[in-house]
């Protein structure tokens, strides 16, 4: 092997002799190449028709914005006939298209007297739906100034529906979340984060029409108006005004907030959090859960807020504001909140307050500029106090960088175009007189990513180290700018440096922030330290390691007792926590069974081995069924009264990965599966129609490339234990091109595999072909590349669905979800068959009370149960935890938008759940070490692939054998 | 005294005694506080070694797949295992060329470093000692590598080489079907390096200093015959206890491979015996096959250790 490197070296060597003799052969031919793709290249990075709203607020730098308010109202109104309607309140109902109607829509046509800017401030109540976010979309003259109004996303009003509950072992529940039917007013503001400023529109005078549709949910609209932007007082002037009104401080004021008793918030995942690592938060407990904290990582986003109302101010006056705060996620940085008193930020220095980093809990009081403790003026009585996530007072640096990168991205494809993604380092591309003002171009970004920089460090008060990385890019800038030829050289080290600016904005963007409790107090007051003394952090660290071998943290309780049966859930602690409330509340009272529930991931065999394995297991991967049933640990469902009608509450194939010898020994509990998202916008720049068919993926390919696009395919690399757990479907897209090509992974009596058949190797080859022939990238971060428009297609599980309308909000409204492509057949449909993946539950054969396992599992899987399930594990979590449940019905009651599960649910009805045979884990490493050989070894795909199915027939004998089938 | 007492009484009741049952049981009796002393190590011994030994031996005849009991089918996995798995050949081929590389290759390394380091100064010995026995004392930072050997030009070595011009593409080290083992190899003498070095680092620290004066009397001209005729055979606990470190940590790799390479590994091109062994037992739990193996391991690793004690009985003066 040694030679065989050394020889390689050597060719290396002699090949660059040649080329340097033959330079000028080369670049010649360079420059005859070259002409002709860069007509497209002012597409590329745009990636969307409209502009962002910071060109658009720096193209109007200078405009008057002393414009007279303009109110649009009902009255003037005109609506859309469908799906919008002008209630008798004086309202204006909004709903989305659904079942055919196109969505609502309400239109002003009105005057503006004067040039100017106005900014938009929405009067709105969102209602009924299905708990999302209503997305509206804001059309001047037509259509949408900008981006961030193509989709704009109005909060909900949420609120605890009750107090903080103990369970039976002591431990806190999380508090139920309610939303409450109430008009809220907003400006809408820049939802990236970078720009404190409010987003406006400017309007000529003379005649204007504005429209705003409902594109997700409902909402009704009370007014919009258009208005000049708000003043925000600074810490003097607001004294002044305080001191002339003759207001003073109050003496001797003290009161105490817990942070976690919130009077409203945006979201119903804002509920209370614990911790349990400083006896100094309230209340507090060494072992048990106190709900005791609110906010955390979840707390982030721009516009997220919560509010407190204080009932019981003594007297008009002026009062200070502490907090006692921790910001430990967002290491480093500091993050912001906007601090509104009844509805209006009081001075300054409540816009934008710093909420430092560090890993301990913190106080602080809001002080000017000073340095003086800043007053702010509470009525006597009842006052609202609201923290709102801000832009921070970074926005300015971010949306240079935000700019700069796309700039930068945007020469990028450019440059790409002539020299592809892989450009030969011994030829000269002559970039720089190629593309006309590259050098000048590369000049300017520099100098804006150093001011950004510097910007950074004098705002921080420091020069830190995050600053660096952007310092860091314009530096590579200026070496290029050095030595203009050595540009194609270094294109893949200028991508990661776009790639880290992208990922510094991100981190600069996600603000969390986690309070314990708020103070309200006179200026004298003393307030409390927000850490612990030493001998009661000693006392607190001995309470939890003596407490860590008396008490089981992962047995999470339920209705307890001997003759409980137990059932292991593999799921997070906070859908066992729901489970939990469900039995104790429902199943419990009314069946007589009593139910103990653990958190426990694996180990099923081995305690089953010893003997102290549950009744019931939860949530159990995909290949186990079927591996404890060949072994005749599972108790089989066909022998349960029910199991007739149970069948009917999940897909047609869904119970075919836990069948065995004919006999069903798991029920269904997840089910996920592929679907194709899609960049509308960079599609129908391109002219790409939406793929329905593998045909017209391959259609699309040149085009993407051209561009040097490209579209993601699923491939994981994971472990034997993984595969087993995953099962064949969700592996990759090899069983979705099996089933379309009309072939099957097993003979009916499950005895050999169908892979030697043409269709299973002819789909084996297709699916080669897409990496080896189109050079598909096997392993890639499908969300980054989905957001930037690198990867423009994509097909992943469904659940990226959520991911994507809740994290990118780059992209809101420009992409979507459809089936996965699939083949045509000779009667014009399509065959977009796919296999999936999930999790199942069981019952061990072991079990003392198998009818009373039966009952639980029955109630587990119903329709009710699960919709429940669904719906509490959405609200304390969000949308991100929604939980892809196997339970049609369960599923079809979900947040999904009318038009999104009718794509969903027809592509279910293609799913064919693939059958789990003893020793079908080596089904997927066979097909996997196939792949590799022909991806990396360049063998013929039929010869290996054929020789691996007869490893696997012969796997599969042996294990029949061993277990006794045959 | 006691002990002295006990002596005494050993050896009348050696030469008094008769053999069986009653005299054995009498001098248990007779030695009980030594038998008391020895009971604890003894029944740990027993129960975490002796007895999963004996049980695997009588495993490997059954099929036993842990949730139904283990079923007797005499021979037939020593069958399968020798006639009728092509991948277990595999295994075991990569364990040697892995073994018989790292082993040999890290005892010497290990030898080399220690007799340079010895000739260094008390500090910098004592730093340099530190640094070879880091990887050892940090326990799984292996994963290291993982970002050394990236497969894309993150990284680290890929991004030096590309860099300096030597490469042009990344090599993808962790892999590549044909990089993987070299790689590992690497990964694995960097490991290793530690526990003989330290042996033998103590090792030349007890050697007795007068020898060499008296070696360079009787005509020893340079360091070589130094090394060679004094150094070596008075270390020979050191050499010895060092080769059997190195022998069974090189054939027990597989955390090393599974972090790095994937479990199993692509076509099995890295697998050892322990990682085909785990691939067995705790993904197709078939364990009685799995303990064939392991009894085959095991036989394997006593051969390659008495092969090796003979070699160095030639530095022993024994």
């Amino acid at each position: 092997m040694l030679l065989k490197r050394f020889r390689r070296v050597m060719a290396f060597l002699a090949c660059f002799g040649f080329v340097v003799s033959s330079a000028q052969v080369v670049t010649a031919e360079a420059e005859t190449n070259n002409d002709s793709p860069l007509s497209i290249s002012d597409t590329a990075e745009g990636n969307s028709e409209y502009q962002s709203f910071l060109s658009y607020k720096n193209s109007l730098t200078g405009k008057p914005d002393t414009a007279t308010p303009i109110e649009l109202k009902s009255d003037t109104a005109l609506v859309s006939e469908q799906r919008a309607l002008i209630r008798e309140d004086k309202t204006i109902m909004l709903q989305s298209a659904d079942s055919g109607q196109s969505a609502g829509w309400v239109e002003w046509e009105f005057t503006a007297p004067e040039d100017a800017v106005y900014y938009l401030e929405l009067r709105y109540m969102a209602y009924g739906g299905k708990g999302n976010k209503p997305l509206v979309k804001v059309d001047l003259d037509g259509m949408p100034p900008y981006n961030e109004l193509a989709g704009y996303s109005l909060n909900r009003i949420y609120q605890d529906a009750n107090a903080i509950t103990q369970d039976e072992a002591g431990n806190d529940r999380i508090p139920d979340q309610k939303e409450v039917s109430a008009f809220q007013t907003v400006l809408l503001y820049d939802t990236a984060g970078y720009s404190n400023s409010p987003m406006f529109l400017y309007l000529s005078k003379g005649s204007h029409k504005l429209r705003i549709t409902c594109e997700e949910e409902a909402l009704n609209i009370d007014a919009l108006k258009l208005t000049k932007k708000p003043v925000i007082l600074d810490d003097d002037k607001a004294r002044e005004i305080y001191q002339s009104a003759g207001l003073k401080d109050n003496p001797s004021y003290f009161k105490e907030i817990q942070a976690e008793k919130t009077y409203e918030k945006s979201d119903s995942s804002l509920y209370p959090q614990y911790d349990r690592t400083s006896p100094a938060t309230v209340p507090y407990h060494p072992t048990l859960i106190r709900r005791n904290t609110i906010g955390g990582s979840g707390w982030s986003k721009r516009g997220m807020w919560i509010s407190y109302v204080v009932e019981d101010i003594p007297a008009d006056g002026l009062y200070y504001l502490t907090i006692k705060f921790r910001q430990k996620e967002a290491v480093g940085v500091t993050t912001f909140r906007n601090i509104y008193i009844n509805g209006t930020i009081p001075s300054a220095s409540f816009e934008n307050a710093a909420f430092p980093y560090g890993i301990n809990w913190q106080s602080k009081t809001i002080v000017g500029q000073n340095g003086e403790p800043c007053p702010v003026y509470l009525n006597k009585g009842r006052n609202e106090i609201k923290f709102e996530v801000g832009a921070g007072r970074f926005s300015e640096v971010l949306g240079m960088v935000d700019s700069s990168s796309r700039e930068l991205n945007h020469l990028y494809t450019q440059m790409v175009m002539i020299t592809g993604v892989n450009p030969d380092p011994y030829r000269d591309y002559y970039l720089d007189k190629e593309i006309p003002g590259l050098v000048d171009a590369f000049k300017k970004q520099a100098q804006t990513l150093y001011q950004a920089a510097d910007l950074f460090d004098r705002l921080s008060g420091e020069k830190s180290s995050e600053s660096e990385t952007v310092r860091d890019m314009a530096r590579r800038l200026d070496s290029m700018v050095a030595s203009p030829s050595s540009i194609h050289k270094r294109l893949s080290s200028y991508r990661n440096g776009i790639s880290s600016l992208y990922g510094w904005l991100d981190d600069m963007t996600f603000q969390p922030l986690e309070m314990d409790y708020l103070i309200i107090h006179s200026r004298d007051s003393r307030i409390p330290s927000a850490q612990a003394g030493l001998g009661a952090r000693l006392k607190h660290e001995l309470d939890v390691f003596i407490n860590s071998f008396l008490k089981d943290y992962n047995n999470v309780g339920g209705t307890g007792g001997k003759e409980a049966i137990d059932v292991w859930v593999s799921m997070g602690r906070d859908q066992i926590q729901i489970i939990r409330n469900m039995v104790t509340d429902q199943f419990t009272p009314k069946t007589g069974i009593k139910v103990n529930l653990s958190i426990v991931q694996t180990g099923f065999i081995e305690a089953s081995l010893a003997g102290s394995g549950p009744d019931v297991a939860i949530g159990i991967a995909r290949g186990q069924p079927v591996n404890l049933a060949s072994r005749n640990a599972l108790l089989d469902f066909d022998g349960y009264d029910g199991f007739a009608t149970m069948k009917d509450r999940f897909s047609k194939t869904a119970l075919i990965p836990y069948q065995f010898n004919e006999k069903t020994y798991a029920l269904p509990c997840s089910q996920t599966y592929y679907m194709l998202f899609y960049r509308s916008d960079i599609l129908s720049q391109l002219e790409i129609d939406i793929p329905r068919t593998w045909e017209d993926i391959r259609r699309a390919i040149p085009k993407l490339q051209r561009s040097h696009m490209s579209i993601g395919l699923p491939y994981s690399v994971i472990s034997a234990a993984a595969a087993v757990d995953t099962g064949l479907g969700a592996k990759d897209l090899y069983a979705t091109l099996l089933l379309q090509n009309g072939g099957r992974f097993y003979a009916d009596d499950h005895t050999k595999t169908l892979l030697s058949e043409e269709e299973a190797v002819s789909a084996f080859k297709t699916w080669c072909d897409f990496y080896t022939q189109y050079g598909f990238d096997l392993v890639y971060d499908f969300y980054t590349r989905f957001k930037n428009g690198e990867m423009p297609m994509g097909i992943a599980s469904f659940e990226m669905f959520n991911v994507f309308s809740l994290a990118a909000r780059e992209i809101n409204g420009l992409w979507g979800m459809t089936p996965v492509p699939g083949i045509m057949q000779a009667d014009g449909t399509i065959n977009n068959a796919e296999a999936g993946a999930g999790t199942a539950a069981v019952i061990f054969k072991n079990t003392k009370s198998p009818q009373a396992c039966y009952r639980f599992l029955d109630w587990w899987t119903s329709d009710n149960v699960q919709t429940e399930f669904s719906r509490a594990l959405e609200t304390a979590l969000g949308p991100g935890g929604r939980y892809p449940t196997a339970n049609l019905k369960a599923f079809a009651s979900q947040p999904w938008s009318d038009k999104q599960l009718a794509l969903l649910e027809a592509q279910r009805n293609s799913v064919v759940e693939l059958p789990e045979i003893p020793g079908s884990y080596y089904v997927s490493r066979s097909i996997d070490n196939a792949f590799r050989s022909v991806l990396y070894d360049g063998n013929n795909p039929r010869e290996v692939f054929l020789k691996e199915n007869r490893g696997i027939n012969r796997e599969i004998a042996r294990k029949r054998r061993e277990l006794g089938l045959s | 005294m006691r002990k002295g007492r006990n002596m005494s009484k050993r050896k009348n009741t050696i030469t008094n005694s008769d053999s069986g049952a009653v005299s054995t049981w009498k001098r248990v009796r007779q030695f009980r506080d030594s038998y008391f002393l020895i009971a604890p190590f003894m029944l740990l011994f027993l129960m975490l070694t002796v007895i999963p030994m004996v049980s695997a031996i009588g495993l490997s005849f059954t099929s036993f797949n842990m949730l139904e009991a283990p079923r007797f089918i005499g021979w037939q996995n020593y069958q399968r295992m020798l006639l009728d798995d092509p991948i277990f050949f595999k295994v075991v081929k990569n364990t040697l060329i892995f073994a018989l590389i790292t082993g040999p290759a890290g005892y010497i390394m290990s030898f080399l470093f220690a007799w340079l380091i010895n000739e260094t100064g008390r500090l910098l010995r004592t730093i340099l000692t530190v640094i070879f026995y880091m990887p050892v004392l940090a326990g799984n930072i292996y994963f290291v590598w993982a970002f050394l050997l990236s497969a894309d030009s993150y990284g680290v070595i890929n991004g030096w080489l590309m860099q300096a011009g030597v490469i042009q593409e990344p090599i993808g080290w962790l892999v590549d079907q044909n990089m993987m083992m070299p790689s590992l190899m690497v990964v694995q003498m960097w490991m290793s390096l530690g526990t003989g070095f330290l042996a033998f680092i103590a090792g030349f620290q007890s050697m007795d200093k007068s020898l060499f004066e008296a070696g360079s009397i009787d005509g020893i001209r340079n360091r070589w015959q130094e090394l060679w005729h004094i150094t070596l055979p008075s270390m020979s606990n050191q050499l010895l206890f060092s080769a059997v470190m190195q022998i069974s940590v090189s054939f027990g790799v597989s955390a090393v491979i599974t972090t790095l390479v994937g479990f199993p590994t692509s076509q099995y091109n890295a697998d050892t015996i322990v990682t085909y062994i785990m691939d067995i037992g705790t993904t197709r739990f078939e364990m009685g096959y799995a303990c064939t193996i392991a009894l085959f391991l095991f036989t394997l690793m006593l051969l390659v250790n008495f092969i090796f004690t003979n070699m160095l009985r030639r530095f022993n003066p024994d």
